[in-house]
């Protein structure tokens, strides 16, 4: 859960104390956000306690029931190599959060403070440093992790760094925008007029107004890191054997699809309820940060 | 027409401004929305500035303070003397030091001066914090007093509250309250009662001008409405087409007008002590094209006493 509400704390500097409170309130709040989160929540108890609810070792090799339909013993079978399914999707669940959360943080923070100043600087800087970010977005993400993974070599933390390297321009850009947006409101001239130097304005009344948008795509970068991580991983190119992730049970599973469905359907499943529940969860945030949502404070 | 004498108000004025020029570059060209602007502002005097839209009134209250967007605007020109120092020729620390400080503007539109993200209280505070190094119990109490002079009530409590839910005659309130904070010698209030209804602009009007005569501070008053000159100033600058056309007392104006476009102003408003069955006068035509000043005074085209000589040359 901290993962998923930490991201808050990097993007909005800390306004109060209970500026975290009203966020969760309002995520609460949010009836999508609130099965976001208790999936979110779900899906991390699973990977912190991920030993201790396997019912296996997720390397222990059964090789005599290989394949081995679901039954009271392996509840979602075996896989090709006799393992328990259950006891590596539960142990895939931490690796696959780790790239997606780690990553997409990355790429937020680095995305968010290049963007907020070639938004803030404008002129030439604002068109040299987009003109890059354009150059990034022209490759399709894959291709561009795959290249990079082929270059630094397989595995996990190349496969992060990579998302990283490719994944911040889309957050500059977010971030760029608003930032044209908000630093034309009346509210930033009135700070000039009063005084305040221009990083202050930067960083204290400019980032806090962009906050929404780019936790919403933090969220959802979140998801497409898992996404990226299970596409790559399932070329090959991601975790290394026998490490398990979600994307890697899937491509070992795909090639059984006929003999053991489940075993690339159930990686499958967890894929797809991850990012749909951080896509829920990008909403919540979002309304929390609009004050006008907002319902602390005396109002009347 | 009378753009000199703006400039013989004397050594003692608190701001004096020469030949102040501002052009923005646009697509089409440059525009100079700010023509040789001169005039002197004295302590504790309210001078307003009237005109129309796009006549240059904002553009010469915010290049007074540096705050100009460049680009599209630049200050290409002038002097502006603020006790011994041409605030165009400072630098950054220095001007930044001023405003807020010494020289404080309060916007036209109180519904977006004010971050929505944050509580009154921060942002009340922050020219206090930033030039009187205010902070934690002195900073609270300053602001709860700054909140009450401009009569909010339960102020401790409306420190909480963020802008979304003030009224915009309340944030206004706030607005001047944070313009006084730190007792500047000049306030700047670009058309301060534009965005609100009428009757919360006398309201802040008056408020505007017990503040400011409270602290003996001297006001700009930008304003195209010409009842609040009349009720509100002690002289008037009347700017066309980015030029100071005639500048006098407030009550010599109503009196005896001599511009062209002063009269023409005057005569198109409704006044209480003329028949109700009169029909107003308009100016006729269009302001000019910025991009395309017509040659010689910019008015000539509307102007009812126009002569051939207008037409080559600009009145001195």
């Amino acid at each position: 859960m901290t993962d998923a509400v930490h991201p808050v704390a990097v993007i909005a500097p800390p306004r109060s104390r209970n500026g975290a409170a009203a966020l969760l309130r309002a995520v609460v709040r949010n009836r999508l956000a609130r099965v976001g989160l208790v999936i979110v929540v779900a899906l991390c108890a699973i990977a912190i306690f991920a030993p201790v609810l396997a019912p296996y070792s997720p390397y222990d090799q059964d090789l005599y029931r290989v394949l081995a339909p679901p039954s009271t013993v392996h509840w979602l079978g075996t896989d090709n190599l006799g393992r328990d399914l259950l006891s590596r999707l539960l142990f895939g669940t931490r690796v696959s959060l780790f790239v997606g959360v780690v990553s997409s943080l990355i790429s937020a923070v680095v995305g968010v403070v290049i963007g907020l100043f070639s938004g803030f600087k404008g002129g030439a800087v604002d068109a040299l440093i987009m003109r890059v970010t354009d150059a990034f977005l022209c490759f399709p993400p894959l291709i561009f992790i795959l290249a990079m993974s082929a270059v630094l070599g397989p595995g996990l933390q190349n496969v992060m760094l990579s998302f990283a390297l490719f994944g911040w321009t889309i957050f500059a850009r977010i971030a760029r925008g608003q930032v044209l947006l908000v630093r034309e409101l009346p509210f930033v001239e009135a700070a000039r007029s009063v005084g305040i130097p221009p990083m202050r304005i930067m960083y204290r009344h400019i980032l806090p107004n962009i906050a929404p948008p780019v936790l919403v795509a933090i969220s959802i970068g979140i998801g497409t890191a898992i996404l990226i991580e299970s596409g790559v991983s399932f070329l090959g190119l991601g975790v290394q054997p026998p490490l398990a992730s979600w994307g890697k049970e899937l491509r070992v599973g795909f090639t059984y699809l006929s003999a053991a469905p489940l075993f690339s359907i159930a990686p499958g499943v967890m894929i797809s309820l991850a990012i749909t529940a951080f896509n829920f969860l990008g909403d919540g945030p979002r309304d929390a940060l609009d004050p006008r949502l907002r319902g602390d404070g005396v109002r009347r | 027409m009378n753009a000199s004498l703006a400039g013989k108000a004397g050594p003692q004025a608190l701001l004096s401004v020469r030949d102040l020029t501002v052009e923005f570059a646009i697509d089409a060209g440059v525009i100079t929305a700010v023509n040789g602007v001169s005039f002197d502002l004295n302590a504790g005097e309210i001078l307003a500035m009237v005109g129309e839209s796009g006549c240059g009134k904002s553009a010469t209250a915010l290049a007074l303070l540096r705050l100009i967007a460049d680009p599209p605007g630049r200050i290409v020109g002038g002097e502006v003397r603020f006790r011994d120092r041409d605030l165009l020729s400072v630098d950054e620390t220095e001007i930044r030091d001023i405003r807020g400080n010494r020289i404080a503007m309060i916007f036209q539109e109180p519904m977006t001066s004010l971050n929505p993200v944050y509580t009154l209280g921060r942002q009340l505070g922050e020219p206090l914090a930033l030039h009187k190094n205010l902070g934690g119990e002195t900073l609270l109490a300053k602001c709860i007093a700054l909140l009450e002079s401009v009569s909010i009530p339960e102020p401790q409590q409306r420190l909480q509250s963020y802008p979304h839910q003030f009224s915009g005659g309340m944030r206004q309130r706030v607005m001047i309250a944070m313009g006084m904070s730190c007792d500047p010698d000049i306030v700047i209030a670009d058309e301060p009662t534009t965005a609100l209804d009428v009757t919360i602009q006398a309201q802040l009007l008056e408020l505007l001008k017990a503040q400011v005569e409270k602290r003996r501070a001297a006001l700009l008053l930008i304003t195209h409405n010409l009842g609040v000159v009349a009720r509100y100033a002690d002289r008037v600058n009347v700017m066309y087409a980015g030029r100071i056309v005639e500048s006098a007392g407030a009550d010599d104006i109503y009196a005896a007008p001599r511009h062209p476009y002063t009269i023409g102003l005057l005569r198109s408003v409704p006044r209480l002590d003329r028949p109700v069955s009169e029909k107003l006068a308009p100016i006729e035509g269009q302001p000019p094209n910025p991009l395309d000043l017509p040659k010689g005074c910019p008015f000539h085209p509307r102007c009812p006493f126009a002569i051939d000589k207008c037409c080559a040359e600009a009145p001195r």
